[in-house]
């Protein structure tokens, strides 16, 4: 079922038994699996079925710290979310990821890998991937043509991605959302705060507006917040009249400990023998292997987890920072068309590459190496609430992205092993850009790019002073307010967020099913 | 065809074909002459120039290697140990590839010019840059 909350009476009362904020991936994901039960979800989006600007806007705010693209453009503000511009890279957070680790300050989730497996595979169908198998010689069985580069298997390992097509949630989804009868989808109702009973134990109600004026109430026996990374952290902090901190607030951690995935174009490798490294290439339509470091060598190093990707050196990509600077997201996407001069050259490169076996075979002396690393837990990186407010009247956030001496020590440490193995096995050498020649500087470059990860903002402990949520994602101290997404990760793994963020979603929705049947009570 | 038209082209044709032999001609390449001088895997991604540079870079940071005496020595250790002649080219540039395989194995290895090369082809490219 769905509905325009811009045509309701003012100040409708809605109610149901559970209220989603927010259908991105997160949301629309625990939605689909409440499908046919027996409770009423309430399933709230801000914006409609398509972008629009004055929506969007929603999502400004600033930057400060190390450079970041334009928030309003980095989470889309409509039904479907960000999946609207997702690549659709998925793979499984490596078991490091959810241990603790002396050498990371709060590492460690409360949950482990094997916690996430059926869940990930369950993932899968939402996300329209065919196959559940991340093991390389499944692959390479298939195709032997998906030849590992031959590095020490002590040191290095070769990482499995799978892709989606990408699914994009708000065009796959939409009639089975609109159709189903138990889901009530209300489009133009952007949460703007949440009202609590008196202890602040308990969630009443959540405040919706629109720009048609309009103000409802949402009153549901459970609540979950799945608005994305910065923006589940902004509306906790908004919620702000009856705790004074902001709900779930009370130690102080929402919104810090922001992660990203910090990505560095900086090194080339120089093969010996030309080389395909077709389980590498990014144009596997299905498969993709990155290289990785082993974990027992991340211990040794005491380095954070980071991955290693390869694109021919004559196809390079620019760092994102340097491109994606437009806060109108579909500026960003745009293809600029080539001057005249430079298409013709192509044409002519194009027919002398003809007659090139190297060419022909997809042979390659040299690839552009970028890392993809996660981002230690900080508190100093963090989201806060500007004194600018939107339209709506909500505080808009205010991102300070910033590191420790973690990250640079890791990024250099990688690319070390990587060089040094490189050079062991003869395959070839690594040459790092300039920006990382001088090994006395502690900083990170300015060109490196994060991934469109907004991570650990509402972060994931079972000690509610270390996390704002506990293990099943219930923030800590209010007993019916759930977190979706990625802004529960306790840290960033190496792999990008939203497989591992649908399968904690529907990790939450079996949850919430097995609450609400022990309790066995149903509005619908 | 007029006689000057006639020279003029035969003296072009001359001239291309000679500027395409000179460089398509197969020549013994350096390294296989002078396997001491040439990081064999490092020749192939760079030019002399740049493997000279990195050869100057090497002897500013480590001063009491700035010598033909005291790089020709080091290099050649493993060679006299193993009585290998300096003349045998193919069995010095073997065994210089194994030492350089041995240095990454065991962490000898340095970054200069942003190439992340071992101390065998960094003393190589410094002893060329002293040649």
């Amino acid at each position: 079922m769905y509905v325009d909350a811009r045509t309701l009476e003012n100040e409708t009362l809605i109610e149901g038994d559970i209220c989603i904020i927010g259908a991105g991936a997160a949301g629309i994901s625990i939605a689909l699996e409440y499908m046919n039960s027996p409770y009423k979800v309430i399933l709230l989006e801000g914006g409609g079925f398509e972008y629009e600007e004055r929506i969007q806007e929603l999502y400004e705010g600033k930057t400060t710290g190390q450079p970041y693209y334009p928030i309003k453009s980095s989470e889309l503000h409509y039904f479907g979310g960000t999946t609207g511009h997702w690549g659709g890279m998925c793979a499984l957070f490596d078991p490091i990821a959810f241990q603790k680790r002396d050498w990371i300050d709060k590492s460690g989730w409360p949950i482990t890998q094997e916690t996430l497996l059926p869940y990930y595979k369950r993932a899968h169908v939402y996300l329209e991937i065919e196959v559940y198998e991340y093991d390389l010689d499944y692959w390479q069985k298939k195709d032997p043509a998906l030849i590992s580069i031959p590095f020490d298997k002590e040191w290095i390992w070769t990482k499995l991605w799978q892709f989606s097509k990408p699914t994009r949630f708000g065009t796959r989804y939409k009639d089975t959302i609109v159709n189903a009868k138990n889901i009530h989808l209300y489009t133009y109702a952007n949460m703007v705060d949440i009202t609590t009973n008196e202890n602040i134990s308990e969630v009443k109600t959540v405040t919706v507006k629109n720009y048609a004026g309009k103000t409802h109430r949402v009153a549901a026996k459970y609540f979950v917040l799945a608005c994305a990374g910065i923006q589940n952290a902004r509306m906790l902090l908004a919620a702000n009249k009856q705790a004074s901190k902001g709900l779930g607030n009370d130690n102080d951690l929402v919104g810090r400990y922001f992660m990203e995935h910090l990505e560095l174009k900086s090194a080339e490798l120089w093969v010996t023998q030309k080389s395909e490294l077709k389980l590498y290439m990014n144009e596997n339509p299905r498969v993709h292997g990155e290289l990785a470091v082993m974990p027992k060598k991340q211990e040794e190093y005491q380095i954070l987890n980071g991955i290693i990707s390869f694109t021919a050196l004559e196809n390079k990509t620019p760092n994102y920072i340097k491109t994606w600077t437009n806060s109108d997201p579909r500026e960003n996407l745009k293809d600029h068309p080539q001057p005249a001069y430079k298409a013709l050259y192509h044409q002519v490169k194009d027919y002398f590459n003809s007659f090139n076996s190297d060419v022909k075979n997809n042979l390659h002396q040299a690839f552009q190496v970028t890392l993809r690393m996660e981002q230690a837990p900080n508190p100093l990186s963090r989201v806060t609430l500007s004194e600018e407010k939107d339209e709506l009247g909500v505080p808009r956030a205010s991102l300070n992205w910033v590191f420790t001496s973690l990250e640079k020590r890791s990024i250099r440490k990688i690319y070390e092993i990587i060089g040094q193995q490189a050079g062991a096995t003869s395959f070839g050498r690594l040459k790092l850009l300039e920006e990382l020649w001088d090994e006395k500087d502690e900083n990170v470059p300015s060109t490196t790019s994060g991934g469109w990860h907004h991570m650990g903002t509402t972060r994931m402990s079972d000690d509610p002073k270390n996390g704002v949520v506990n293990a099943d994602c219930k923030v800590h101290g209010i007993h019916n307010l759930f977190i979706a997404g990625s802004s529960c990760f306790a840290t960033g793994g190496g792999a990008n967020p939203t497989f591992t963020l649908v399968a904690l979603s529907i990790r939450l929705a079996d949850h919430l099913k097995e609450i609400i049947s022990k309790h066995n009570t149903s509005s619908k | 065809m007029k006689r000057r038209t006639f020279i003029l082209s035969t003296a072009v044709v001359g001239v291309a074909a000679g500027v395409t032999l000179y460089f398509k001609w197969p020549r013994e390449p350096k390294w296989e002459k002078l396997p001491l001088l040439y990081p064999y895997i490092l020749s192939g991604f760079c030019d002399e120039g740049t493997v000279r540079n990195i050869g100057i870079t090497f002897r500013n940071l480590f001063p009491a290697e700035n010598s033909k005496e005291k790089l020709m020595d080091l290099l050649s250790r493993d060679l006299k140990s193993k009585q290998i002649s300096l003349s045998d080219h193919s069995a010095v540039a073997n065994q210089l590839e194994m030492n350089v395989e041995k240095d990454f194995k065991e962490g000898k290895f340095l970054t200069i010019k942003g190439w992340m090369i071992s101390d065998t082809e960094a003393r190589q490219s410094a002893l060329l840059s002293l040649s």
